[in-house]
């Protein structure tokens, strides 16, 4: 729009937000043109807040807002069993299940040597330090199930073995819910060699 | 629009906004392809495992002929390798492969022996029982490689006095070929090699298939052979392979 420089530019910005085009972008525009300025402040302090405050917790490299996550802080939690994920909104979908008590390690990635990621970019020295520091029984690799993700979880069992700990991988196979008739055929070789005497 | 349907080796693939991704593939008739793939982390059902990293896929595309950008509708799983993907050493050996030729390989430019060659090479590299078969592998592929794709060093006269009647002795990776012994001992940055890897990269390069299949060399002339042609491809063609510093320090972690 001619002569709207600075609604060009909020447009500009919200295109930038994933799974936002043009048109959203206009209309989110629109909305806080139209909304009080208090509206407009309170999102703009929300986002420089999250971005001053919210840092790596100094154990588990996951986000929080203080030096030690609340996962890690959390006495009631197992801590003899460590689990293992490529980002920290991998911590929010493993949660929501409820089925794990211990605690995780946030690897900041995954190897790809395509793109020239190898295990010096990722925290894995520090995951072998805090196995060093002894008390951890077991590590569960939860990387995700693709090439890269499988690569990983073979080098860190390489690595982390030898330490003394039992490293067990996350379970891959089928989705709950989906159709035998409709995976394809590693999916399905996957789910075999996963059985489980029921 | 023209609807294409090939076998075609999976190089690598990219997300692209929110729910997209590029593909790009090799295939036997039109060389190394990119295409888009529409909604394919929505449906990521769709899709499944054809998509990962050096696996055999059927595609169905289409786009204008010589396009950049292709449309691909679906991959079907031919052959995943999944050998290959069980284990470190097989896993970083087929990544480097598909990197070599993702990275130095031009858009549509057939090379069907190439293409052949890759597909036995992920085999071998499958069945491979140990490092050395491994190795031995992605370097006689790495030559017919070159070999291929316009990248063949002179084997056959000293690339810096032009001695045919050379017992070579040197390679020089910036004049790109074999030199003398004479002359090795006059300039720089040239890399002395065993007679036997020259030998050795002359009959990968030129040599029929059932031969080239039955040969296999020590782990030091593999070590050799790899920096040879990592030093010449870099200087030839000015960029290098990401998963080449994965090869070197996996390797050398194992010594
Ligand atoms: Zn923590
Ligand atoms: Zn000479």
């Amino acid at each position: 729009m001619k002569g709207l420089e600075s609604v060009n530019n909020l447009v500009k910005e919200f295109k930038r937000l994933p799974g936002i085009g043009q048109k959203t972008a206009e209309r989110l525009a629109f909305f806080v043109l139209k909304s009080d300025k208090s509206m407009a402040l309170a999102l703009a302090e929300a986002m420089i807040s999250v971005k001053e405050s919210v840092r790596l917790c100094s154990v588990c490299n996951s986000i929080t807002e203080d030096d030690h996550c609340e996962i890690c802080r959390d006495s009631g939690r197992d801590r003899d069993i460590i689990c293992v994920v490529e980002e920290s909104k991998d911590i929010y979908a493993i949660e929501r299940s409820r089925e794990f008590k211990g605690l995780y390690h946030v690897l900041m990635g995954v190897l790809a040597p395509l793109d020239g990621i190898g295990p010096s970019n990722l925290k894995i020295k520090e995951l072998e330090l805090r196995i060093s520091g002894g008390g951890i029984k077991e590590v569960i690799i939860a990387t995700n199930p693709d090439t890269e993700g499988e690569a990983t979880s073979i080098y860190l069992s390489k690595v982390l073995k030898p330490l003394g700990v039992k490293v067990s991988r996350i379970a891959r196979g089928l989705p709950v819910g989906s159709d035998l008739e409709y995976a394809d055929e590693v999916t399905i070789m996957r789910s075999l060699q996963g059985r489980k005497e029921i | 629009m023209p609807l294409y349907e090939t076998k075609a080796i999976v190089l690598k693939v990219i997300d692209y906004g929110e729910s997209d991704c590029i593909a790009s593939f090799f295939t036997k008739e039109y060389g190394k392809i990119q295409g888009i793939v529409k909604r394919v982390r929505n449906k990521k059902a769709k899709f499944g495992a054809s998509l990962e990293p050096f696996t055999l896929s059927n595609i169905i595309f289409f786009g204008r002929e010589n396009a950049n950008l292709y449309n691909v509708n679906s991959a079907d799983i031919v052959d995943p390798f999944s050998v290959n993907r069980d284990d470190y050493d097989k896993l970083i050996h087929s990544f480097y492969l598909v990197d070599l030729l993702n990275t130095y390989l031009s858009d549509r430019d057939p090379h069907p022996s190439l293409f052949d060659l890759g597909l036995e090479t992920l085999k071998s590299i499958g069945e491979a029982t140990g490092r050395g078969k491994t190795e031995t592998a992605i370097n006689i592929f790495q030559l017919k490689f070159l070999s291929e794709s316009g990248y063949a060093p002179k084997m056959g006269m000293c690339v810096i006095c032009g001695d045919c009647n050379l017992t070579p002795y040197g390679f020089h990776p910036g004049r790109g070929g074999v030199i003398c012994r004479g002359c090795m001992s006059r300039v720089t940055y040239a890399i002395k090699v065993s007679p036997g890897i020259l030998k050795f990269m002359e009959r990968a390069m030129h040599g029929e298939p059932h031969i080239i299949k039955r040969m296999i060399i020590s782990k030091e002339m593999n070590g050799e052979l790899r920096y040879v042609i990592e030093k010449y491809l870099r200087l030839h063609t000015g960029r290098e392979l990401k998963s080449s510093k994965f090869i070197n320090s996996h390797l050398s972690s194992i010594g």
